[in-house]
């Protein structure tokens, strides 16, 4: 907790760190105005600079011109005076105007009033020293050289003289020191402005180191809050893996992440171990759960394949994994979950649970329905259960053990499955049905269903040994009224024959016994498939036949189930066509000493002989004469059902009791009026081996 | 209206397959075995998708798919299969079936493939 709650160092303060950041950006801006400013003005001074230094040449070089011609004026003059030269008035005259220009433009220089004023008393004394040497040349003109020289010798004139030197001294003191002053100001300056800018880029240069350094020192601590981040992370995976782990270790299913390729991850619960074995090298799933289940490992790596192919919605591809696995008798559901990353598949979550204790408590439940109607059934009828149950452990040993025909298969599974269901061993019955969907599709019962058929049926045939006892056969059950007849024969005296006949009726099996079973049947199977209670009258008389003839009762289940499943409209259908709801069944036996017949009849809408035409045409087969069309009828796969149902419609039914009664030396009529129903006739040669008198016994009424 | 045809020998399953379908606004086209379906496949050139059965009578699922193919037929199957069967549905898948369901499936799972099905190849 104290990781997670310690606060990052960057978001610590941020209001001082905005405020130095603003503080680093004036100083930066300042700077860099400054500098521009004073560059700018630098540049701007450098012509006053220039003008004041022009000006103070200027300035030098007329004081030299104006001292110069004032010199030679003077000197003109007084040459003029003392060598009587008219050459020298001449050169006074070309300077004098001079003089004048000069000191005027010396004036001009400047507007200083000390200037001004001294340049003025100087102007003064030039014109009075001009008049008075135009004074010395007129008298020096008129020949009065000595008068001419007295002029320029003059107090007056020397006094001028000296105003003129003063005045001029005293400007020219001034204009220097006006100039002077003006360059020196000018220069100050532009020093001021040399360190201005020299500070100005000291600022830039402070201001761009400052901003560098913080530039380093926030990615330093940016780089040690994502250190942080990452110590904190990595520390909440370390808890969130260890508490996965605890979740995987103790969780009781095997869970399993795979790729789309089926590739295992390395995370998985411990029960995929501890079930399943090491994964060690394994790398694909199926491998791994190929060495306990490889028909489940087959048929996940083709419902991968679908899956990963994407042709199908991706619930929808998941809908076609195996979901059963069985390893070591136990029984895993397998459920499967996708992990989609950017709506593509990205991982499957495979979640395998133990169900072997519900799956064996309700096989347990299911057998003990299955025993306690086997208890009933043999309560009613236990020899022919018995009879039954021998002949059921053949014909499964058949079908496990021999290499059979498909055709054959397909019939002897189709038998068992009805044989098993009329004997209220539905467990068996159902995993017959099961058999038959993959038989369809395979051609052949596949070793695992061999397998399966077995185990189911000598689980079965265990619960039922102990119900039967294992001396089934060496018992011979009587009927009291039966023994109480026989005893009423041997007080009346009868022959020994007669008391023989009875006896011997005990080793064999009651017809109408068995004509009552397949009524029950019909009933059981009427109220299965939620139709109305089926009338039935069974007539067997006193008729009694051989265990042998087991097989033939149990094939005349398919005739009985033919009848209730489709023979018998539905309640609708028999309204509208003036029948009762509820169908009837009339299921006889009767031999007259010359044949044996059974006859099995419905009141059902007879057979659809039309349907049944289809069939034949599709095969290729004539339907013109009634034996054609028996011949349709009982052939192997051809059911006018258009659904296979667990009850019937696979079209090998019929055949099966075909087989049975050919084999018996019979034959078989069928005779079906629309909408008056069907009726299965059997033809045998008479079963009646007794003497013709023990007829009487034979036919006696119970 | 994409058109769909289901081939199967239970009129009972083509009933209830084709409702479904007819009524997330499929056409529906019924043949009763391979035979029938090669006939009716041939004859509908705009068809999308045919959902078949394996098991049927005189032609069955794959002898349809293989006979189909060699008259260069490429129409889309989906088939419809029992579990446990991988080496079948691998011959499927090699003759050229592009999906597989079990049977026995629910409705809206059969429509969801049908319609994913036919759309990709619309």
């Amino acid at each position: 907790m104290a990781d997670a709650a310690r606060p990052s160092q960057i978001s610590k303060h941020p209001h001082m760190a905005a405020r130095a950041a603003t503080r680093r950006h004036v100083l930066f801006v300042v700077g860099l105005v400054g500098l521009v400013a004073s560059l700018g003005a630098y540049a701007w001074i450098q012509q006053p600079l220039k003008e004041a230094v022009a000006t103070e040449h200027e300035l030098a070089r007329d004081i030299g011109r104006i001292m110069t011609l004032d010199e030679t004026l003077t000197m003109s003059a007084k040459m003029a005076a003392s060598s009587h030269d008219p050459r020298y008035e001449r050169r006074y005259a070309e300077n004098v105007d001079v003089l004048d220009a000069a000191i005027k433009a010396t004036f001009a220089i400047t507007t200083d009033a000390e200037v001004q004023r001294a340049l003025q008393s100087t102007d003064e004394a030039n014109r009075r020293l001009v008049r008075m040497e135009n004074d010395s040349f007129a008298l020096n003109r008129d020949g009065h050289h000595g008068a001419a020289l007295l002029v320029l010798e003059s107090s007056d004139y020397q006094k001028d003289k000296a105003l003129y030197a003063e005045g001029m001294a005293r400007a020219f003191s001034r204009l220097e020191r006006v100039t002077g002053e003006k360059t020196r100001t000018v220069q100050r300056w532009a020093v001021v402005l040399q360190s201005g800018t020299a500070a100005a880029v000291f600022l830039v240069v402070i201001a761009w180191a400052l901003e560098h350094r913080a530039r380093r020192k926030r990615a330093a601590e940016v780089t040690t809050e994502l250190e942080d981040i990452v110590v904190r992370r990595t520390g909440e995976l370390a808890r969130r893996n260890d508490a996965l782990r605890l979740v995987l270790d103790n969780v009781q299913q095997a869970l399993v992440v795979v790729d789309p390729e089926g590739w295992m991850g390395p995370e998985r619960s411990s029960a995929t171990d501890r079930w399943f074995g090491p994964v060690g090298d394994t790398r694909r799933f199926s491998d791994y759960v190929g060495r306990c289940d490889r028909a489940f490992a087959d048929w996940f790596d083709m419902s991968l394949e679908l899956l990963r192919e994407d042709v199908l919605p991706t619930d929808v591809a998941l809908e076609q994994m195996p979901k059963r696995l069985t390893f070591e008798k136990r029984t895993f559901a397998v459920t499967y979950e996708c992990v989609m990353s950017e709506e593509s598949l990205s991982k499957i979550l495979i979640v395998l649970s133990d169900i072997t204790a519900e799956v064996e408590r309700e096989r347990v439940q299911a057998e003990q329905r299955d025993l306690l109607s086997v208890l009933e059934i043999v309560g009613r009828d236990r020899v022919g259960f018995t009879s039954f149950f021998d002949e059921t452990s053949d014909l499964v040993d058949l079908l496990v053990t021999a290499r059979l025909e498909e055709r054959d298969a397909k019939r002897l599974l189709h038998t068992l499955k009805g044989n098993t269901a009329q004997f209220g061993m539905s467990v068996v019955s159902h995993t017959c049905h099961e058999i038959e969907e993959r038989l369809a599709e395979a051609h052949e019962i596949v070793a695992a269903d061999r397998v399966l058929l077995r185990k189911t049926w000598s689980t079965t045939a265990a619960r039922v040994r102990t119900v039967l006892g294992s001396e089934h056969h060496a018992v011979v059950y009587v009927d009291r009224a039966e023994l109480e007849g026989l005893v009423e024969l041997v007080e009346d005296r009868h022959g020994h024959e007669a008391i023989l006949a009875v006896l011997k009726r005990w080793e064999l099996d009651k017809v109408q016994a068995r004509l009552e079973r397949l009524g029950e049947f019909a009933q059981t199977l009427a109220g299965r498939l939620g139709k109305p209670a089926i009338g039935v009258r069974a007539r067997g008389g006193d008729l009694c036949i051989g265990f042998d003839w087991t097989s033939f009762w149990a094939s005349c289940v398919h005739v009985v189930r033919n009848a209730v499943d489709h023979g018998i409209e539905s309640p609708d259908a028999r309204t509208a066509a003036g029948k009762p709801e509820g169908g009837n069944l009339l299921l006889e036996a009767v031999d007259d000493g010359d044949r044996f017949v059974v006859r099995l009849s419905d009141d059902g809408g007879g057979i659809d002989w039309e349907r049944l035409g289809e069939k034949a045409a599709e095969r290729g087969l004539p339907f013109v004469t009634e034996d054609d069309r028996i011949e349709v009828l009982f052939l192997d796969g051809l059911s006018t059902r258009s659904e296979v149902t667990e009850t019937s419609g696979r079209g090998v039914g019929m055949s099966a009791l075909r087989s049975e009664v050919l084999n018996r030396g019979g034959t078989i009529h069928v005779t079906s009026v629309a909408a008056r129903g069907t009726t299965i006739e059997m033809r045998f040669p008479s079963l009646i081996a007794v003497p013709k008198t023990s007829d009487s016994i034979l036919l006696r009424s119970a | 209206m994409p058109k769909v045809i289901v081939v199967d020998d239970s009129a009972t399953v083509r009933a209830q397959v084709g409702g479904a379908l007819s009524k997330s606004g499929f056409e529906v086209l019924e043949a009763r075995d391979g035979l029938e379906a090669l006939d009716k496949v041939s004859a509908t050139p705009d068809l999308s998708l045919v959902v078949c059965d394996v098991n049927m009578p005189r032609m069955n699922g794959l002898e349809f798919l293989e006979a189909a193919r060699a008259k260069g037929i490429h129409v889309p199957v989906l088939m419809l299969t029992t579990e446990g069967q991988p080496q079948l549905m691998q011959r499927a898948k090699a003759a050229g079936a592009k999906a597989w369901i079990i049977k026995p499936f629910k409705a809206d799972i059969l429509v969801a493939a049908v319609k994913k099905l036919a759309v990709s190849n619309a």
